[in-house]
């Protein structure tokens, strides 16, 4: 890691944990002033993150789509960049930035404490397909961390509406209609990711699938979403069921992701063609 | 009524799939079989739901061409579920033809070495044979450290005048060479050294010996090298064969490219050693019978070799998946 990557990595930490503390406060506290604001530290934040990832994509020669630090950093940087877009469309939604911003915070933290050496794409990693696989997993992981900042946002609202608390969360309708179709969005995504992978796997070692513990994985959350998709659908279960799913979900996908680091055997590692 | 209790055998056939897919994976590991969910997903009752879940699947989609024919109101969201679910059929059907039908294999292949792929060997399915020659292999390294591989094959016909080059054909790592729908994807690699032992009267017996990866820890530094053991052709003697890329002042240093290499052999039969040491190009090590020389090296690859018809009917599944769920999102 270079110097300057280093300085820049430290700085959007801390602005995650300031918007962290400026979206809680402007809750806690009830400061409109905080709150009518809600995006702005947080899109600092994220040009400063866009700016850590530049410098490592200009010194690695690659995109961030290698080893722990670097998918961090890319899906810390896609869920922040997915909520602001969400943001942008509805404005009221910005509560939501009161899980994402911390969450943002940890998964760079998390970075933080990996080693990130700088290091040239190995063969394996040479593909196109490679690409596809990281972005729409980290867009669907991202999407599916979102949904889960609506899970939070609605049992707050539905906390406050118990005490007769005047907020400005959403309506409880709304909240739960948006994670719906975010956790459909994800989902896609996911779909997508699972695809580009067993497409990636033909051309690198011959087999689309290897029932490879980290692709079984990633099958298992797939499934627990369309599990929760189809449950709705089907049977209608909505807001306090719903919420409670998406929230039980993102263990499965958190699993799938940190079980890199567990399963020594798993083809992820790559240690294959090194 | 029935379209109720269709879905709810769908949740729980797939509630039962994630949890024993699940118990597989989190199950110990064996040492001996490190893809250890692919053995267990093998078993009966793992089959049994899958299939239970293609029987559901499919009244469920009967089901919902039913009530989408009866509705006045034609929507698209609704077919873009039924197009994802009948997707299902598809990657179903062509992962059971990859389970029944795929054949795969290693081939290695040296420089200059040709191997021919036929009904025999990799079930062509009625298609013409066809040869493949390793022209070169070109290793790229930087700083050492491989950062790429490119094979140069050519690809030859079984013709009436025999057999005749059809093409050339490279190879890279995510870049498999396909012929008549066999994929040859690159695999592994390593040094071949060339070895001339000669016994008294000077009769040579010459092999090329493919020698993997190794590495062993010396003074807490790991030391790769290419190594392997084995008998020599047509006689009774064994060989210890390591390559070292790299060597200076009789020390091993861990290095890919062989910009110095040495190559330790160990030539004995029982337990009667002919010849034991180290040695560098064009060098010999002789015993009283025997002389053994390291005449030259290059390159070997290895090869996995897939027929797979099943794999393009489950790609085509999941194409035609993520189509229905667009559907199913944007409408």
């Amino acid at each position: 890691m270079t110097n300057l990557e280093l300085i820049l990595l430290k700085i959007t930490i801390g602005l995650y944990l300031v918007s962290s503390l400026w979206l809680a406060g402007g809750f806690i506290f009830n400061r409109e002033k905080l709150r009518k604001f809600f995006a702005l530290p947080v899109l600092i934040a994220l040009a400063a993150h866009t700016a850590v990832i530049i410098v490592r994509w200009s010194a690695t020669g690659h995109g961030p789509v290698m080893k722990d630090y670097e998918n961090a950093l890319l899906g810390a940087w896609l869920t922040v960049a997915l909520y602001l877009l969400l943001v942008f469309k509805w404005r009221e939604m910005a509560v939501i930035g009161i899980v994402i911003a911390p969450l943002a915070m940890l998964l760079l933290g998390y970075a933080f404490m990996t080693e990130p050496v700088l290091e040239r794409l190995s063969p394996g990693y040479k593909s196109f397909w490679l690409y596809v696989h990281v972005f729409t997993a980290w867009l669907a992981f991202g999407a599916y961390a979102i949904a889960s900042g609506f899970a939070v946002a609605f049992f707050m609202r539905g906390h406050y509406d118990k005490k007769s608390v005047q907020t400005k969360i959403p309506e409880l309708s709304e909240l739960d209609l948006t994670a719906f179709r975010i956790v459909l969005f994800g989902f896609i995504l996911h779909a997508i990711m699972i695809a580009a992978g067993s497409i990636w796997a033909a051309k690198l070692w011959g087999s689309y699938w290897s029932w490879d513990p980290i692709e079984t994985w990633s099958l298992i959350s797939w499934l627990c979403y369309g599990i929760i998709i189809h449950l709705r659908l089907a049977f209608a279960w909505k807001n306090q069921r719903f919420a409670v799913m998406i929230m039980l979900a993102l263990v499965t996908v958190i699993i799938a992701w940190l079980g890199i680091n567990w399963i020594p055997s798993s083809d992820h590692v790559f240690s294959k063609l090194e | 009524m029935f379209s109720k209790i269709i879905n709810k055998l769908a949740i729980i056939i797939l509630i039962a799939i994630a949890v024993f897919l699940t118990v597989f994976v989190l199950s110990p590991q064996c040492s001996f079989a490190p893809y250890f969910t692919g053995e267990k997903i093998r078993r009966w009752f793992f089959i049994v739901l899958v299939a239970a879940l293609y029987i559901v699947l499919t009244f469920c989609t009967v089901d919902r061409i039913w009530r989408q024919v009866r509705s006045k109101y034609n929507s698209p969201s609704w077919w873009g579920s039924i197009i994802f679910h009948a997707s299902f059929y598809v990657i179903v059907t062509g992962a059971c033809i990859s389970i029944g039908g795929r054949k795969t294999g290693l081939e290695l292949f040296t420089e200059s070495e040709t191997v021919i792929f036929s009904e025999n060997n990799y079930l062509l399915h009625d298609r013409p044979p066809f040869a493949v020659k390793l022209n070169r292999f070109l290793p790229v390294f930087e700083n050492d450290m491989p950062v790429d591989y490119a094979c140069d094959f050519s690809v030859y016909y079984d013709t009436a005048e025999g057999w005749m080059q059809a093409r050339k054909s490279g190879l890279k790592v995510n870049m498999p060479l396909e012929e008549q729908g066999v994929s040859l994807v690159f695999k592994r690699w390593g040094y071949s050294p060339r070895i001339i032992i000669r016994d008294n009267e000077y009769n040579e017996i010459i092999g090329m010996f493919n020698l993997n990866l190794g590495e062993k820890i010396e003074n807490g530094n790991p030391q790769k090298f290419f190594t392997d053991f084995t008998s020599v052709p047509n006689t009774n003697l064994k060989l210890e064969l390591k390559f070292y890329p790299e060597m200076e002042n009789g020390k091993h240093v861990p290095a890919y490219t062989a910009r110095n290499p040495r190559i330790y052999a160990k030539l004995y039969s029982g337990k009667r050693v002919y010849v034991d040491g180290y040695i560098a190009m064009k060098e010999s090590l002789v015993s009283d019978t025997l002389t053994l020389t390291f005449d030259d090296f290059n390159y070997w690859v290895g090869v996995e070799v897939v027929n797979d018809i099943g794999e393009n009917i489950v790609f085509a599944g999941f194409v035609i998946a993520v189509i229905g769920l667009a559907f199913r999102m944007l409408f």
